[in-house]
């Protein structure tokens, strides 16, 4: 009984007269329900989607020509991928793939509301115009294989359509800027 | 974000290639900023007969190059050389503040082309407005 009396006092709202808060009780329910549901299976989860992951990025790797992974193979979060593609920049690939309903993000400059690319994929040593060409797709509970499918279906030509109309591309001879 | 009139050149852009044996070449921009353009012309007569373009960048880039294609298209070099950067964006339905800088490369892309053709002819040069922006320098600024 002590401990619920401490908690309605430190609860007690400034002025001293007014009565404690409503605690959101199934706010707090909610919240721990949703923790358990989350970390029920956490070695699970993570392992599923790990090998979602890597099968994405096998076929991206595999089926597109100047594409490199971005980070480590292993040490990063079980559904972080991050590819760039050589030749292309970020935001035009994104607007391809959001017409195709995959949603994704880059480190181009173009969606940060500067001229820079994202500073940690320059941290991570990529030259300027690499960055540009960043893509991260993440994959959570609700992916399937078909969306890795769907994604490794629609990807290729998407930037197969955007080398088509880039002057960088392989067969002009210029192989992307420096350090590559 | 986008005008319908950008998704439209974007998704379905005119004139994206290369010219054989073009009459002008002009190229812009720097990968290190994100964004090259490369446009071609055909000059008979004083007027562009046709005009082509190559375009490493964002969906404003894309959509600006294929839009200002179609504007000098058809202009002789004195109109074409008049084509602003304004002009490609209004027609283009307007473009976000920060992609305004995609228009300014149309524009030069299109100088360069036509200074090209007129250094080709053993004409003297028209004065660029810009003509070190996006220069490919060791350092270059990325900045409109």
């Amino acid at each position: 009984m002590s401990c619920f009396r401490d908690f309605l006092r430190h609860l007690r709202q400034p002025f001293g007269y007014a009565r404690s808060p409503h605690p959101n009780i199934a706010g707090i329910v909610g919240l721990g329900t949703a923790i358990e549901l989350a970390t029920a299976d956490i070695g699970g989860h993570n392992a599923r989607i790990a090998v979602l992951r890597d099968r994405m990025l096998k076929g991206i790797l595999d089926t597109i020509s100047h594409s490199r992974l971005n980070g480590h193979p292993q040490k990063r979060l079980p559904g972080n991928l991050n590819v760039s593609f050589e030749f292309i920049e970020g935001e035009s690939m994104l607007l391809w793939l959001d017409d195709e309903g995959i949603c994704g993000s880059t480190g181009s400059a173009c969606t940060s509301g500067s001229l820079e690319p994202s500073h940690v994929m320059l941290a991570i040593g990529l030259p300027h115009e690499i960055a540009h060409g960043s893509l991260r797709l993440t994959l959570g509970d609700a992916n399937t294989e078909q969306d890795v499918d769907r994604v490794l279906d629609v990807l290729p030509k998407v930037v197969a359509k955007l080398r088509d109309m880039s002057p960088l591309s392989h067969k002009s001879g210029k192989e992307g800027g420096r350090n590559v | 974000m986008y005008s319908d009139k950008v998704m439209d050149h974007f998704k379905n852009p005119r004139n994206v290639g290369e010219i054989e044996n073009p009459d002008g070449v002009g190229e812009v921009g720097n990968p290190v900023c994100g964004d090259i353009m490369k446009i071609f012309i055909t000059v008979k007569d004083n007027i562009i007969t046709d005009a082509k373009f190559k375009t490493f960048g964002c969906g404003a880039a894309i959509a600006s190059s294929s839009m200002a294609t179609e504007l000098v298209k058809g202009k002789t070099l004195e109109e074409a050389w008049a084509v602003s950067n304004k002009a490609v964006a209004e027609a283009l339905e307007g473009l976000p503040p920060i992609k305004m800088h995609c228009s300014v490369l149309a524009e030069e892309g299109i100088h360069k082309a036509i200074n090209d053709y007129r250094k080709k002819q053993g004409l003297p040069q028209w004065e660029e407005k810009h003509p070190h922006s996006h220069d490919h320098g060791e350092e270059p600024v990325c900045e409109h």
